[in-house]
């Protein structure tokens, strides 16, 4: 009987938020939106630093290329580990109203900051975001934090920290974190005979994985050829 | 003593046989090459398939480096059949020739003889491995240009700069010689006992699949006997590609293989000493 109610009570908030987009919600994208929207292009200097169970990789600088709408290009000397969502994935998906509905599903103090939680749901069947969940700070209009459910990469977690370009929404931090699940390929594959795992690594607990970028020297809306993004 | 082993060089160099190690890494390496160049990035795709489907990788991950240490990594099982191929007959073959009673009428030391075998063995072991090193890194930083190495383990994968990775596969290839050395005294030792060359090349051939068995099965029993096995450390020239070097782990391999190197050589010496020479 329980069961049934919440049920019931689930359908009701599905079928009414479907029906239109929570306009307090949509207030605080377009407050967001509108920051970013007065960047064009821009190219800025980032240190990529991931931190994977299974992966041994020192620090790695690359430069990053955005230009409106959605290109986007990295460019680094040696291999760079990158989250598979771009960094202005959300934003392209947020430009346009009529792609998502949203509506705000609760508040949360992040460091200090007020913030109201947005969920963002796209409308569009082909997309691969099944659901943005939004930390909005409502003070700064930035988005601190999102969670990005996907149809193929499961569930990532994205902050942003700013400071320098605080006024068009571009983050001098990010950090993505990631689900990972533990990486082993056979012995006779990687010729690595003297290798043991235990029984208590096998047994532990896959941690997160973790991609903290930092951007630097942003050169904005300076213009950047469209043959950067060919490449 | 330098003199004998030149003549044992020359000896050496005279054999056919010699040389099938120099063509079959070129082969080798060279279809490797052309294997790497036409469909190489799907290759890769099968080392990197785990990583790429949580991240994107960025990058020229295709390059010389990760073409010279799959090279390494595929050959380091083969290349002590090229090497025992030479020094499994370097008493034997004399013996079997019936060369080694001449030899012995030569006012030379027993002691004399054998060293300078062993290291003329050496020597061929040094030249292979730089012939090695020439064809693998050399002509593939050539073709397919310098890069970030990805180093895979069973369980991590370890990503090295492009420019911190010359002094590894040098450093790599010197452990290599030291491994390959033991294999070089131990086709040696079992060539003192015999009167024909197969039978130290394929015994030593033998011992080696068989270690290498043993170590790569995680069964309780053989883990003890693992640290005592020679081929356990042979493979201790991939952990100079870890980012962080144990460098006591690296030591104690090595002191290890010398220490096989020793033992050996001085049951060869000693048998050799002893061996009534008939043929």
């Amino acid at each position: 009987m329980r069961k049934g109610y919440i049920l019931f009570a689930f359908m009701w908030m599905c079928l009414h938020a479907s029906g239109q987009s929570a306009p307090e919600a949509l207030k605080l994208i377009k407050e967001v939106t509108q920051k970013f929207n007065k960047v064009r292009d821009y190219q800025v200097d980032a240190e990529i630093d991931a931190r994977i169970s299974f992966l041994k990789i020192l620090p790695q600088k690359a430069k990053v290329f955005y230009k409106s709408p959605s290109k986007f290009h990295v460019e680094s000397k040696g291999i760079a580990i990158l989250p598979k969502q771009n960094f202005d994935q959300i934003f392209s998906l947020l430009n346009t109203e009529s792609n998502f509905m949203a509506f705000v599903s609760g508040s949360e103090n992040l460091n200090g900051a007020a913030t109201s939680i947005v969920n963002v749901v796209p409308l569009a069947d082909t997309s691969d975001l099944v659901l943005a969940k939004l930390w909005i700070d409502v003070a700064q209009g930035l988005i601190v934090k999102s969670q990005l459910t996907t149809k193929t990469n499961g569930t990532v977690l994205i902050e942003y920290i700013y400071k320098t370009w605080n006024a068009l929404a571009l983050p001098d931090k990010t950090i993505f974190t990631v689900d990972v699940k533990r990486f082993k390929i056979p012995k006779a594959i990687s010729a690595d005979i003297n290798s043991k795992a235990t029984q208590e690594d096998k047994n532990k607990p896959q941690k997160p994985g973790r991609i903290i970028i930092s951007f630097s020297n942003y050169k904005i809306n300076k213009g950047i050829d469209d043959k950067v993004f060919a490449k | 003593m330098w003199r004998n082993t030149q003549t044992e060089l020359v000896k050496i160099f005279a054999k056919p046989r010699s040389y099938i190690g120099f063509i079959a890494i070129a082969i080798i390496v060279s279809l490797i090459h052309v294997a790497m160049y036409v469909d190489g990035l799907n290759y890769i795709s099968f080392i990197t398939g785990p990583l790429e489907s949580a991240f994107n990788i960025e990058g020229k991950i295709l390059n010389g480096n990760l073409v010279c240490f799959i090279i390494l990594q595929t050959l380091i099982i083969q290349i002590p059949l090229l090497v025992a191929l030479v020094t499994g007959d370097l008493i034997s073959g004399e013996a079997a020739m019936g060369t080694i009673r001449l030899l012995m009428t030569r006012p030379l030391s027993r002691t004399s003889v054998l060293f300078s075998k062993f290291f003329a063995g050496a020597v061929y072991v040094f030249i292979l491995l730089i012939w090695l090193a020439l064809v693998s890194l050399g002509i593939g930083l050539l073709i397919f240009g310098p890069g970030d190495l990805i180093v895979l383990k069973s369980e991590t994968i370890t990503i090295i700069p492009a420019d911190d990775t010359l002094w590894r596969f040098f450093a790599g290839l010197g452990i290599a010689f030291i491994s390959l050395l033991v294999v070089a005294s131990f086709s040696l030792l079992l060539s003192c006992f015999t009167d024909n060359s197969i039978g130290p090349i394929i015994s030593t051939m033998a011992v080696i699949i068989l270690f290498t068995i043993v170590g790569s099965m995680d069964i309780p029993l053989f883990e003890k006997i693992k640290p005592f096995l020679f081929t356990t450390h042979m493979v201790i020239w991939r952990n100079m590609f870890d980012q962080e070097l144990d460098y006591s782990l690296i030591y104690n391999s090595i002191m290890m293989l010398f220490g096989h190197i020793i033992l050996f050589l001085f049951i060869a010496w000693y048998s050799f000493r002893k061996k009534d020479i008939l043929s």
